[in-house]
């Protein structure tokens, strides 16, 4: 088998765009220390998220203080909305501080997405997401439902409020 | 257009016949040249003629906040006093006539209870703003004018008409049929939330429904269609909190003041969950039984249907035209052959200007494009991943 | 002799399958115009926001599904037929093309259903507002499950007179090489129905049953599992017959020969051992599947990438070949000397230059971590525009141009429209698709109405949110007008008189380095079907065995009507 030298030179340039792009990943990974969503979150019946008898804290969603320096956001999504996070309820957590999203579906398929971050999510009947992040800028973030989930879809949408520790609400916080 | 028409010389019959309703007709409605456009609790103006003395609140919900008149806009006859009453809420407020006028409560107060009244004499419209908060939409008027409201004076509020004006509310919701349900006289009316509707279980049933003042209404969950809330548009006093979605799940409320009442379902308002109860009112009280308005169902989205009678139409035009066409590409008598069809041959192959050999050709070019790609690639990966993600809050866990 | 007139059987066959592609084409465009006027705000009198995920539903179907299948049994079924020098075996693909007609007009009545009001047919609403994924537990009307697994039945019959064709070829040409063009097709359904197999499962053993009520709930993780399993294969199945027809076709239209054979054969069997244990980067931000899982999907991802780079090599030199031989010179000068005005050839090199760019946003897409930066914004459907959007469709309506001459015998109508038609096409995507992608990252999600929220609004990165719809919607217009000057001239074309000298002509130069420098191994489908199935296993199975091992339909949902 004969290959032109152009061509061989050109094998070994993607080879090595391949195995820079995934060092650049792995990288991200052990470096930059980014973690993908994955199965620890758990499983959970969707029918009982439904009916508000899952016996955990997403039949009363809200914020749950761990300890001064983690706070958890259980977050229900259903159409069309996100309990808490849209309308006139929204998502409020602690500036540098460790928030953890865990967030289940009560019905179909929905997403979860911060703009301007990079928390993006699935969230899929029967499985608990589970992203943990730290806000460093205080300020309104935009809360999206990125995968369709029935015809009024587009108006699944919310905010989350990243607020100075100082001042954050404690009243907000279920223990 | 027939139809429109009739319902609206109904609704104004209705209303001169009960004489004070709670708003003026809109033949009436002054001309308040936008006075009203940012102030978010004017709905109309209330009639208050044939009363000696009309009371206002002075920060009332609304505005976004207890920055608003209650109500922002009345009329009253000529020698009505007007008392203004602070409600205590919003911060400190006054009453000052826009421009010139007659109108100055002075320093701002807070207080509640406190009162500023004022007697118009004269006719004429009167325009006022709360000057802290003219900026949110605080703003009122008066209108003076004589007529109306004599026979009952202000007690005579027996409620919509027969055929409410809902200022298409209804426009969008699957299950309303044109026809609101009467149900006046009975203590206790039930109305089911999460009812077939709207492409789903994402309606309420009977969406329209008048009741009689005093009437308990009891909204029950059907369990389907997810979780539901029932709220009122607006202001207003319907709110059953968070959406619940468990079946035989019931919210109530008892009406007592006349009117027309909208509410929605705040999950699923944009398909179309919405409705509305009426209190007091027909039947009895005006002769509008008659002629509702049918509104021409249409199914399917209306360019579906005008595209295809379109098309239906244009095809023999397209058909015709492209037969014309086909003749002009009919080949020459000559080409023809015994059997009557016409041989088909292809184009002959064009030799290159040069035979370049599998030996003679080194693709330089080709060479120097996919360096240029190699190179674009990786600098746009070394931007993307490290300036425009890393960049970012990110999961760290 | 023009194929029409050596392959009277099959070129009828062809022309059937063009039809109905052709159609579902005209469709889809309208859906798709109308979608980007609704999203961007610019006009919404076709359709409420609700009825708009029918048409999006109608979109995806009728593109990426009917139209991208019918044309490429179409084109296989000549590729076949021309490089064997056989007529296909008659009864099996007429079986095939009516079976998967009937699938279609299943499909698509159940999803036109839901602008009707969705009347009750057999005790179901008649909708399917699922869209093109039809993720359970959204659930759809059972005629929609069962006329999407008729069209991929039909797919694996069709595949099947390939097959025959070939062993009957072999049977009379022992110890010759297999032609390029077969090699490819077959390589392309060997990888189809390893693919397949996902989605079949997923729609006769789960959602089939589960619509009709037979079986309570599934599993909306493993549904979803088993489509992706599928769902980035059938992206290699739009693809690899527009490399078929880049590397077989193009070079020709070109004025040269294909550079290398055995880098060609090389590339294809690539394909078939890497497309299907990737499936896991359409759920890198999926809860309920370990990271491992989606490092070794993502690894695997990135190797897929050589077959496309190599190929972009092989092609271009090719092209490059031809600009010499028609006296081209220079660095990037040679490119002048190419036949631009000819539209076949110029929508080919349009769709690859495009594709070179989607390239580039699906290596994004591919990498596992940054796949949070963009996952389901508009970037997405900015990078498959360019790729089954683009790639896949304008290659085959340029070569349309080419082809249809042939299996009709009649010359092409309205040429200097077919000319200008690619590039119509290159304008209009480039609009459509530069401005999706700023719009992705600026986090704008896809699958949506109406892309503006009651609590927080956009903000552009590169460029404002205003000025991305505005690009979006006169892209969209363009590509709109783009498909209906291709469905003009084809139409036009089918009603011409038949007979005369055609524009177009069908000889194969013989490639610069030929079969015979091909490893014979490349030939040997049962090792790398075997070792894709081991790679698929590794991939496939750890994860499959964890979400079975909890039960089959658990934790399970119960359908939920849209």
């Amino acid at each position: 088998m004969q290959v032109h030298n152009f061509e061989k030179v050109w094998l070994g340039a993607a080879l090595l765009l391949i195995v820079g792009f995934i060092a650049t990943i792995s990288y991200g990974t052990v470096g930059a220390g980014i973690a993908m969503v994955d199965d620890s979150g758990g499983q959970i019946d969707p029918q009982a998220v439904q009916s508000g008898e899952t016996g955990t804290t997403f039949d009363d969603p809200g914020v749950v203080k761990q300890n001064d320096s983690h706070y958890v956001v259980y977050v229900v999504a259903q159409q069309f909305q996100f309990v808490p996070g849209s309308g006139d309820n929204p998502i409020q957590v602690p500036a540098n501080t460790l928030v953890t999203f865990k967030v289940t579906s009560a019905d179909v398929m929905h997403g979860f997405a911060i703009t301007g971050t990079n928390i993006n999510t699935m969230v899929i009947p029967g499985q608990v997401a589970e992203v943990t992040a730290r806000f460093d800028e205080t300020g309104t973030y935009g809360l999206v439902c990125h995968e369709y989930c029935g015809a009024g879809h587009h108006t699944m949408g919310g905010s989350v409020e990243v607020v100075p520790q100082s001042q954050y609400n404690a009243t907000e916080v279920t223990n | 257009m027939a139809l429109r028409r009739r319902e609206f010389v109904q609704t104004a019959v209705a209303g001169a016949a009960l004489g004070a309703a709670g708003t003026v007709t809109a033949q009436e409605e002054p001309d308040y040249g936008g006075w009203f456009d940012d102030v978010s609790n004017y709905d109309g103006t209330v009639d208050k003629r044939g009363q000696d003395t009309v009371e206002i609140a002075v920060g009332a919900q609304g505005n976004n906040g207890a920055f608003a008149f209650a109500p922002p806009a009345v009329m009253v006859s000529p020698g009505t006093e007007v008392v203004w009453t602070w409600t205590g809420e919003g911060g400190g407020h006054n009453v000052v006539s826009d421009g010139d006028g007659p109108l100055d409560s002075g320093e701002l107060v807070s207080e509640q209870g406190a009162t500023y009244s004022y007697t118009f004499e004269s006719e004429g419209m009167f325009k006022y703003v709360c000057e802290p908060h003219v900026g949110l939409g605080m703003k009122g008027a008066v209108v003076v004018r004589p007529g109306g409201g004599s026979s009952g004076g202000g007690t005579a509020q027996q409620g919509p008409p027969a055929n409410p004006d809902y200022g298409g509310w209804f426009d969008d919701v699957s299950n309303y049929d044109g026809e609101t349900l009467d149900r006046t006289g009975q203590d206790s009316v039930e109305i089911a939330v999460g009812a077939q509707g709207n492409n789903g279980a994402f309606a309420f049933d009977p969406p329209a429904v008048r009741v009689s003042p005093g009437t308990e209404v009891v909204f029950t969950w059907t369990g389907e269609g997810g979780g539901h809330n029932v709220v009122s548009d607006g202001d207003g006093p319907l709110d059953s909190g968070d959406p619940v979605a468990e079946a035989g799940t019931t919210y109530s409320y008892t009406f007592e003041e006349t009117g027309i009442y909208k509410y929605v379902c705040e999950p699923h308002l944009s398909l179309g969950m919405k409705g509305a109860v009426v209190v007091g009112g027909p039947p009895g009280g005006s002769g509008g039984g008659g002629g509702g308005t049918q509104r021409l169902p249409v199914s399917g989205p209306r360019w579906l249907l005008t595209g295809s009678v379109l098309f239906a139409f244009f095809t023999p035009l397209l058909y015709a035209a492209a037969m014309r066409h086909r003749e002009s590409t009919r080949p020459p008598q000559d080409l023809v052959g015994e059997d009557g069809t016409v041989p088909v041959e292809e184009a002959t192959a064009a030799d290159p200007a040069v035979e370049l050999g599998h030996e003679e050709f080194d693709p330089t070019g080709t060479a120097a494009l996919v360096a240029f790609y190699f190179v674009l690639i990786a600098l746009l990966w070394v931007f993307m991943y490290f300036v425009e993600f890393l960049g970012r809050v990110s999961v760290i866990g | 002799m023009v194929f029409v007139d050596e392959y009277p059987k099959t070129s009828k066959l062809v022309r059937s399958e063009f039809i109905v592609a052709f159609v579902a084409l005209g469709i889809g465009a309208l859906f798709g115009i109308v979608q980007a006027l609704h999203r961007t705000g610019m006009f919404r009198g076709f359709v409420s926001s609700a009825d708009y995920y029918t048409l999006l539903t109608g979109h995806g179907v009728l593109l990426a599904l009917v139209f991208t299948t019918f044309f490429i049994a179409g084109l296989f079924a000549w590729g076949v037929t021309n490089s064997l020098e056989r007529e296909l075996p008659q009864r099996i693909a007429w079986s095939a093309f009516w079976l998967m007609l009937t699938g279609t007009v299943l499909a698509a009545v159940a999803i036109l259903g839901g602008v009707f009001g969705a009347p009750s047919v057999f005790g179901h609403d008649l909708e399917a507002d699922v869209l093109f994924t039809f993720y359970a537990p959204m659930k759809a009307h059972p005629a929609f499950y069962v006329g999407a697994a008729l069209i991929i039945v039909g797919s694996w019959i069709a595949g099947l007179a390939y097959f025959k064709a070939l062993w009957a070829w072999r049977a009379e040409n022992p110890g010759e090489r297999i032609p390029l063009k077969t090699f490819m097709i077959v390589t392309t359904m060997l990888m189809w129905y390893i693919s397949t197999i996902g989605v079949a499962v997923e729609v006769v053993v789960f959602l089939i049953p589960w619509s009709l009520g037979l079986i309570s709930q599934v599993d909306p993780l493993l549904t979803r599992t088993l489509f992706w399993y599928f769902g980035h294969p059938v992206v290699y199945f739009w693809l690899m017959p527009a490399y078929l027809v880049w590397y077989t076709i193009l070079p020709k239209l070109a004025g040269g020969r294909l550079f290398s054979d055995p880098l060609a054969r090389i590339v294809f069997v690539l394909f078939l051992l890497l497309s299907t244990p990737v499936g896991f980067h359409h759920q890198y931000v999926d809860p309920g599947i370990p990271e491992g899982f989606k490092f070794i999907a993502m690894t695997n991802t990135m190797f897929l990438l050589l077959p496309s780079l190599l190929t972009a090599f092989t092609v271009v030199a090719s092209v490059e070949h031809g600009a010499r031989q028609r006296g081209g010179e220079g660095y990037f000068n040679w490119l002048r000397s190419l036949p631009w005005g000819e539209p076949a050839f110029a929508g080919c090199m349009l769709a690859g230059l495009m594709f070179a760019a989607g390239g580039f946003s699906g290596m994004i897409n591919a990498g596992m971590n940054i796949n949070y930066l963009i996952h389901n914004t508009l970037w997405v459907p900015g990078h498959f525009h360019l790729t089954v959007g683009t790639a896949f469709a304008l290659t085959a309506m340029a070569i349309s141009y080419w082809l249809v001459p042939q299996i009709t015998g009649k010359k092409l109508q309205r040429r200097s429209v077919a000319i200008a038609q690619p590039y119509v096409w290159f304008v209009g995507m480039a609009l459509m698709s530069n401005a999706m992608h700023r719009a992705g990252l600026a986090g704008i999600p896809r699958r949506t109405a109406e892309p503006t929220y009651d609590e927080f609004a956009f903000e552009g990165l590169v460029g404002t949110v205003a000025e991305m719809r505005l690009q979006i919607a006169i892209g969209g217009l363009l590509l709109f007008l783009g498909a209906v000057m291709f469905l003009a001239v084809m139409a036009e074309t089918w009603l011409a008189h038949r007979g005369g000298r055609l524009s177009v002509n069908s000889d194969f130069p013989a490639p610069l380095s030929g079969p015979e420098h091909s490893p014979r191994i490349l030939d040997n489908y049962k090792l790398w079907t075997a070792i894709a199935l081991v790679l698929i296993v590794i991939a496939y199975g750890p994860p499959l065995a964890s979400m079975l091992a909890d039960g089959v339909t658990m934790p399970g949902s119960p359908p939920i009507p849209v």
